[in-house]
């Protein structure tokens, strides 16, 4: 791939920039009715979910439905409101029960903690390696960026179990990079929130969560405390293993490029869009799907324009697919099942102690 | 305590500060009232008054004492209103005498079309009877000093001027209906100046007039009669200096007539005047640029002649999510932290400190480089 000039780029920032300001003009009740009744569904799903599956005593068939509707609940939650209305999607609206600054999901990671993480860094330094802790989480080796370590050779079971905690995992990530419980921290390495704060904000939240499922809502049950307990621990699997899979889908399917400091610093807007859609992989599928998905299956046109209503993502990426054309940029889209094999081919590929990818395998694992 | 602990299980089991906020979306009602943050008020008349202002008629639901909502005469309310899917506020002066809220639990808010607003001109035309909006407690210090009991017990004959300015009689409109025959001992007098036939609200000030001996009522037309000048003020009272003197208009109106009355030797606390609207900034010295830092989302704007903006403003072109309410420095919604730099204060007309503080995004214009928590 022959890469942007400087002027390519520019002119690449005007015409991306056009199809936001375009976007945006339209935003208004749509987008109002839009999460509202996304909202509206996800409170039902839970209600009926709970209830559900506390029925479970005279079938378990309502049980498996409750963890079902409970996990739909919980997916939507996490992925359609909770991750857009934290990217502030929706704070024009000026309503405090759907407002980025406000909002608290049904996660074990804290909102505060997550819009440092994801929106931040991970929405800035996009693939760039050494800065966005995203890539990897700093459990698998993804690139040959990193070098091979024993620990690697089981990467996949370390995937699985990362996928079936998600939620642990990202509530966390701050801390891990922060080194808080153990490890050294790496020099140099600037903090935004002290310590302490981290502390308070990932006990109380998580102590929360582990309240409500796993304690709460089964005692409520009474007699049916453990059938609550298991549904709600399967509707959470449910959901982290959704959420993971989604998530890897979006930046890691081979032909997806990774990034060194050095390239981006100080890059220009243009750049930074070029590196949003050479780091990100789109999904394919049906409008249920997306929804699920909360329109991270249009990662490319999330990472270009992150304060955009989700929603509006799969009519945008038309435009962008046309932009990327016009630019020989690649973009990087399939159906679920094509990009989610080449996921799992990346992370067993890297278990192996293979060095500096070359050859035809270079084109999987693409660097700029 | 029952209720902290409701909230907390609220927060533990819906990941909502209360019940009611998790089944929020479920319900109609501006979503501020359903969280007891602002009074429901439906609209019950809309009246044009002239080509550029009407009149709208809230019935507040719920009890109107001191305890829930009530007002003082010259007070304002902010109107909550839903635009496009977006809940806007705006202040608007109440019109209508105490007695009405009394009487039918009413309030009426007269509201000028403001050239190139986004809400007023828009709103005349997008409420219908029957809406439910939100109002927030009546807030402003526009009232009548004399009223305040201390003042009461003085049986000495006062003064009181009122100088209005188009659309700034709405605050005496109420004061007046509401004041007049409760004070007798008060000899009131409006100054009314607005366009040749523009003098809205004057009907019931007129009968006013004819029925109470110590009121008097003075229309002046601005073409005929030009600004307020001393020979308009020195018809009417003989001693200026025992004189509480109100003044609501225009900003270039309330300045003149303000250095006028003190030109005259009236006291500076003596005259009292109502800060609305956008004051201008076209003052600052903007012939070089300057950086605005948001540290949250890690944006950074260059601003220059050809963007002088309000940091709000700054925020909103370059999606920094900042959040805001008036959008004229009354409401405090938009505070946020500076962590350095000086910005200037388009209401207050002056200038920060370079250090931390909070100040209102709405009204703060980027004098230096500015780095803000957004």
């Amino acid at each position: 791939m022959a890469k942007l000039n400087e002027q390519q780029l520019e002119q690449l920032a005007i015409e991306l920039d056009g199809v936001k300001a375009k976007a945006m003009k339209e935003v208004g009740s749509v987008d109002e009715r839009y999460i509202k009744n996304i909202i509206r569904l996800q409170r039902t799903l839970e209600i009926a979910g709970r209830i559900s599956i506390v029925l479970g005593f005279i079938s378990l068939y309502f049980w498996g439905v409750g963890v079902l509707l409970l996990g739909a609940s919980k997916i939507l939650d996490n992925m359609e409101i909770g991750h857009n209305v934290l990217h502030g999607q929706y704070d024009w609206m000026n309503d405090p029960t759907i407002n980025s600054q406000t909002f608290e999901w049904d996660i074990a990671c804290s909102s505060e903690s997550w819009k440092r993480v994801h929106n931040y860094e991970h929405h800035t330094y996009t693939n760039i390696v050494g800065k966005d802790r995203d890539f990897g989480y700093g459990l698998l080796r993804l690139s040959d960026d990193f070098s091979w370590r024993l620990r690697n050779l089981w990467q996949f079971v370390t995937y699985l179990v990362l996928s079936s905690l998600f939620q642990w995992g990202i509530a966390f990530h701050e801390m891990a990079g922060e080194r808080v419980f153990f490890g050294k921290r790496k020099a140099g390495r600037e903090s935004h929130v002290d310590i302490e704060r981290l502390k308070k904000v990932f006990y109380s939240k998580s102590t929360r969560q582990i309240l409500k499922d796993y304690v709460i809502f089964p005692a409520l049950a009474g007699p049916f405390f453990v059938m609550v307990l298991l549904g709600n621990i399967a509707a959470n699997l449910i959901r982290n293993f959704w959420t993971s899979t989604i998530i890897f889908c979006g930046h890691f399917p081979t032909e997806v490029y990774t990034f060194t400091e050095k390239e981006c610093e100080n890059e220009s807007r243009g750049h930074w869009y070029y590196r949003q859609i050479l780091g990100s992989a789109n999904l394919t599928g049906p409008k249920w799907f997306h929804i699920l998905t909360g329109h991270l299956s249009c990662q490319v046109e999330h990472h270009l324009f992150p304060e955009v209503p989700a929603h509006r993502y799969v009519a945008m990426s038309k435009e962008v697919q046309v932009i990327a054309a016009k630019y020989g940029i690649a973009y990087n889209t399939g159906s679920f099942f094509r990009q989610y094999a080449s996921v799992l081919q990346r992370v067993i590929y890297f278990s192996f102690p293979v060095g500096k990818v070359t050859g035809k395998k270079a084109a999987l694992y693409p660097r700029f | 305590m029952l209720n902290d602990l409701t909230n907390k299980l609220s927060l533990t089991l819906f990941n909502n500060d209360t019940f009611k906020a998790y089944f929020s979306p479920f319900s109609t009602k501006p979503v501020a009232v359903l969280m007891g943050d602002m009074f429901a008020a439906k609209v019950v008349a809309i009246k044009p008054e002239n080509n550029d202002m009407y009149s709208l008629t809230l019935a507040i639901s719920g009890k109107v004492d001191a305890q829930s909502f009530s007002f003082l005469p010259g007070q304002y309310v902010e109107l909550q209103v839903k635009q496009n899917g977006s809940y806007v506020k705006r202040p608007f002066t109440i019109s209508s005498p105490l007695a009405q809220l009394q009487q039918d639990k009413t309030i009426t808010l007269t509201i000028k079309k403001q050239s190139e607003g986004r809400i007023t001109p828009w709103l005349a035309n997008a409420v219908t009877k029957g809406e439910l909006l939100a109002i927030s407690p009546a807030k402003g210090d526009f009232v009548l000093d004399a009223c305040l009991p201390e003042k009461t017990s003085q049986q000495v004959k006062q003064e009181v001027l009122f100088i209005a300015g188009g659309s700034g009689i709405t605050p005496f409109h109420s004061l007046l209906l509401s004041h007049v025959m409760d004070y007798p001992h008060i000899n009131f007098t409006l100054l009314y100046y607005a366009r040749t036939n523009q003098h809205v609200l004057h009907d019931d000030l007129a009968l006013l007039e004819i029925e109470q001996a110590n009121f008097s009522l003075k229309l002046l037309q601005s073409e005929r009669d030009g600004h307020c000048c001393s020979a308009h003020l020195n018809g009417i009272t003989t001693d200026l200096n025992n004189t509480a003197v109100y003044i609501c208009g225009p900003n270039s109106m309330m300045d003149n007539t303000q250095a006028l009355l003190l030109e005259m030797g009236l006291a500076q606390d003596a005259i009292h005047l109502e800060q609305f609207g956008l004051a201008s900034f076209n003052n600052v010295d903007v012939a070089s640029e300057r950086n605005v830092s948001f540290t949250t989302t890690n944006r950074h704007v260059v601003v220059s002649e050809d963007n002088q903006q309000t940091l709000l403003v700054l925020a909103e072109d370059n999606y920094v999510p900042a959040k805001y309410g008036c959008r004229i420095g009354i409401c405090q919604e938009c505070k946020c932290k500076k962590v350095s730099g000086v910005v200037y204060n388009s209401q207050t007309k002056t200038y920060s400190d370079t250090g931390e503080e909070d100040i209102q995004a709405c009204i703060s214009v980027p004098v230096t480089d500015v780095v803000i928590n957004l």
